[in-house]
């Protein structure tokens, strides 16, 4: 796996690819689970809350230029500190991709291979991943950015096939459940946009690193219109929740789909492109997770680490036996990982870091 | 040496993915499975045990050669507790496996449909062969029966036929598409009731037949009576005689398809066996009632689901005329539902548009006056069939249907708020306020006679 300089364009596809997969598969369905007809609200919300973190990234990363957070961790306090967020990092990360992994693996096994073993469905993916992890990072990033558009058209066509199903008036009351639940609790939902996590690293990557705030802000955005899109569809289905269906929301979305007597059973279509998406997300996620690590163990060849980081995820999503599991797993777990290691800790070494630079003064210390 | 190593493991692999996956892929196999095109579900006397029917695709019967036998249904009968028990019992017994993927419609018999089903849609609702667009139908004869009646020479492929009939809804208004989806989200959600659709067999020319070579005598007379009924039934044809035609008119003095099959008898005589008529309403999943043709097209007008359709009115200026309009829909269906007072107010305004379908030689079309006194005889009529229907499942059935608390909910922030509002129970003493802005715009006649 090479190290190439991103292309703006790889770079928003990464962010999106993850957040993407991410919505489809899970958050969409927390997120309408948890406000019901106030999810449209609550998805602005995260949206404008999540567009403001980004640009609070760029304005800390200002006096970073051209720096991801290990660097900055580095400059803050040493490899200690870079080997702790690097870590913390990876774990969230494997915690996401596994049940990512245990999610469509289990949906594959209730829909398609019902008499197969999710071993080998989990396995299949990791292989799959695997393999592609031996390329560069480019070719990984030039899937994405192939992906990007085929996932967002997906989204939108559904809406549009759906469009005779819907009935708009399941938005009524317009503030969901309650106002707590919508504007404060619902602010945890802010998970959603898991990419975020991932911007992180990306600084170091870009070809031009001054247009880390456009890429960004652009990623958000296009995150935050397909989530609009997503929790649209299934709030104009559903007037209440889901429940605990172990099928992800846009699926049953896609089962509605009906164009005639001649287009009836799209849902094999979408689920084979949620297929290829999936591989996609985990192929970044790996790509990512492995550079972190051989940046804090100054590894010189990344891809030895692939298969080993594989097999965690692998070991992670096959002992989550039970739904409830995953549901915990996905619905706290998750989220608490994202507020303590995603916003918590970077912001903290962001802002320290600038602290640091600002009493030290000047540009032309070590790590600046 | 590492490069034959990558390739055994790479064989390997190939192997295990291939033992693996051919479970699967034998079980889902085109060759192992049997198709089910519907389901029926009865009840057992003295039994806690269901009958299930299934009826399955009869591949033969698709053949352009196919010869009448082949387009009798395939129909298996098991009695088990649940639909999860009667297809394992059913599996052992066909051999291949039974997969509802073609499935098309689900048939409750009234018996079963009023003792509680939400056991086995709930069952069918986490099938995932089952398709949420499957039809859920009420039968006032048995499910069996029902489909055992289906069949018709008319259309062979019997999957096309459940495909097609609940669109008839769009042009008639006498029935509603209702899907598994829609009545499971329905019969769930305390706000709202469900519907299903309703059928019943008719007198089967198939029968007849049968029954002729039997009794000549007694299918005569039965023949005729029905043939009578037909004749004042929707189209308009008055093959009737002029007193069963008096019978069946409404309190407002209009001829009614709807009378017809209010007490659950068929007005219809053909090749196939069943008709679909009417709707049937639940409370909770309980089968509470039935609503007539015209009950069934004032609900269809009144959620914007009927595109077209058809009825007869007296004439205003000449006792026991009477002229066929065929109405559009111009705009849909204004509803709002004020919450203001102690008891909801519903506002309902309807903007139709008609034509007059048959001429009559006194009347004179081209005059406004004529129009507009047909355009009143028409609101009044589709006014007071309006609010029967609505003052029927407020007082009587105490179960909104329609859908009103949809619009209810926009008179509310929260979901907490409509919560408390307790709509099931305001629904009961809710007002109406049906406003119908219709217009005669011509004749679509080609020659006045």
């Amino acid at each position: 796996m090479g190290n190439q300089k991103l292309e703006n364009i790889e770079a928003i596809a990464f962010f999106c690819i993850i957040t993407f997969n991410g919505i489809i598969f899970s958050t969409s369905k927390i997120i309408f689970n948890d406000s019901i007809s106030g999810s449209l609200i609550n998805a602005v919300l995260i949206t404008i809350l999540a567009i403001a973190i980004v640009i609070a990234y760029s304005f800390l990363l200002k006096k970073f230029e051209g720096k991801d957070l290990l660097t900055v961790s580095d400059y803050l306090g040493g490899k200690a500190l870079r080997f702790f967020i690097g870590i913390a990092f990876i774990i969230y990360f494997t915690v996401r991709a596994s049940i990512f992994l245990k999610k469509i693996s289990s949906c594959l096994e209730i829909v398609y291979y019902p008499m197969t073993n999710i071993i080998f469905i989990v396995l299949l993916f990791i292989i799959a991943t695997g393999i592609i992890c031996q390329f560069k990072n480019i070719s990984i990033c030039k899937t994405a950015v192939f992906m990007l558009p085929i996932l967002f058209s997906l989204v939108v066509l559904i809406f549009i096939g759906n469009s005779k199903n819907f009935s708009f008036e399941n938005i009524y009351p317009i503030l969901g459940n309650d106002i707590k639940t919508t504007f404060f609790t619902g602010l945890s939902n802010l998970f959603a946009f898991s990419g975020i996590a991932y911007l992180l690293f990306l600084p170091s990557k870009l070809k031009n690193s001054k247009s880390f705030t456009k890429v960004s802000l652009i990623s958000v955005i296009l995150s935050g219109v397909f989530l609009f899109i997503a929790l649209g569809n299934i709030l104009f289905l559903y007037y209440d929740t889901i429940g605990d269906s172990e099928l992800f929301p846009l699926y049953l979305c896609v089962r509605y789909i009906e164009f005639g007597t001649f287009f009836q059973r799209l849902d094999a279509v979408f689920l084979s492109l949620c297929v290829i998406g999936a591989i996609s997300f985990l192929a970044l996620n790996t790509y990512l997770a492995v550079d972190i690590l051989k940046n804090i163990f100054s590894v010189s060849d990344n891809r030895p680490l692939v298969y080993p980081y594989l097999l965690i995820i692998f070991a992670v999503a096959l002992s989550i036996k039970q739904n409830s599991t995953l549901e915990f797993m996905e619905n706290m777990v998750s989220k608490i990982l994202f507020f303590t290691i995603v916003i918590l800790f970077s912001f903290a070494v962001l802002i320290l870091a600038n602290v640091k630079k600002k009493v030290k003064g000047g540009s032309n210390e070590k790590g600046s | 040496m590492k490069k034959a190593l990558k390739w055994i493991i790479f064989l390997i692999s190939i192997f295990i993915f291939l033992y693996a996956f051919s479970s699967s892929y034998s079980s889902e196999s085109i060759d192992h499975l049997d198709y089910v095109i519907a389901i029926g579900i009865d009840s057992i006397e003295n039994s806690e045990n269901f009958e299930y029917s299934f009826e399955f695709a009869n591949i033969s019967s698709f053949s352009e050669n196919a010869s009448p036998e082949d387009s009798k249904p395939i129909i298996n009968k098991v009695s088990a507790p649940s639909i999860s028990g009667a297809i394992n019992i059913l599996n052992s017994y066909v051999g291949k496996q039974v997969n509802l993927s073609h499935c098309k419609v689900v048939i409750f018999s009234d018996e079963v449909a009023q003792k509680g089903i939400i056991s086995d849609i709930a069952s069918l609702m986490n099938d995932t062969q089952i398709r949420p667009t499957v039809n859920v139908l009420i039968s006032e004869v048995s499910a069996s029966k029902y489909i055992e009646g289906s069949a018709s020479s008319l259309e062979k492929v019997l999957t096309k036929y459940y495909d097609i009939f609940p669109t008839s809804s769009e042009y008639t208004g006498y029935t509603s598409n209702v899907t598994l989806e829609a009545f499971y989200n329905n019969i769930t959600n305390k706000d709202i009731g469900a519907v299903a659709i309703l059928g019943r067999t008719v007198k089967s020319s198939k029968q007849e037949e049968k029954s002729s070579s039997d009794s000549s005598s007694s299918s005569s007379s039965s023949s005729s009576g029905s043939e009578e009924q037909g004749g004042n039934e929707a189209q308009g044809q008055e093959q009737g005689g002029e007193e069963q035609q008096n019978q069946s008119q409404t309190e407002s003095g209009h001829d009614s398809p709807s009378e017809t099959t209010s007490q659950g008898q068929s007005v219809l005589e053909g090749d196939r066996g069943t008709e679909n008529i009417g709707l049937c309403v639940f409370k909770d999943d309980k089968d509470i009632g039935h609503l007539t043709a015209m009950e069934t097209l004032c609900y269809s007008m009144l959620i914007d689901e009927v595109d077209n359709f058809y009825v007869r009115l007296d004439s205003p200026y000449s006792e026991g005329q009477k002229i066929d309009i065929s109405i559009d829909a111009l705009s849909s269906t204004k509803i709002s539902v004020d919450v203001a007072q102690e008891n909801p107010i519903i506002k309902i305004k309807l903007n139709l548009t008609g034509e007059t379908l048959n001429g009559l030689d006194y009347l004179d079309y081209s005059d406004t006056k004529v129009l507009n006194d047909i355009n009143n005889n028409l609101k009044q009529y589709l006014s007071n069939e309006i609010s029967n229907y609505l003052n029927k499942t407020s007082k009587e059935f105490k179960v909104d249907i329609t859908g009103f608390y949809k619009k209810a909910r926009k008179n509310f922030l929260t979901l907490k708020d409509f919560d408390n509002y307790n709509w099931t129970q305001k629904y009961e003493n809710a007002e109406f306020d049906v406003e119908i802005n219709s217009d005669i715009i011509s004749s679509r006649l080609i020659q006045n006679s």
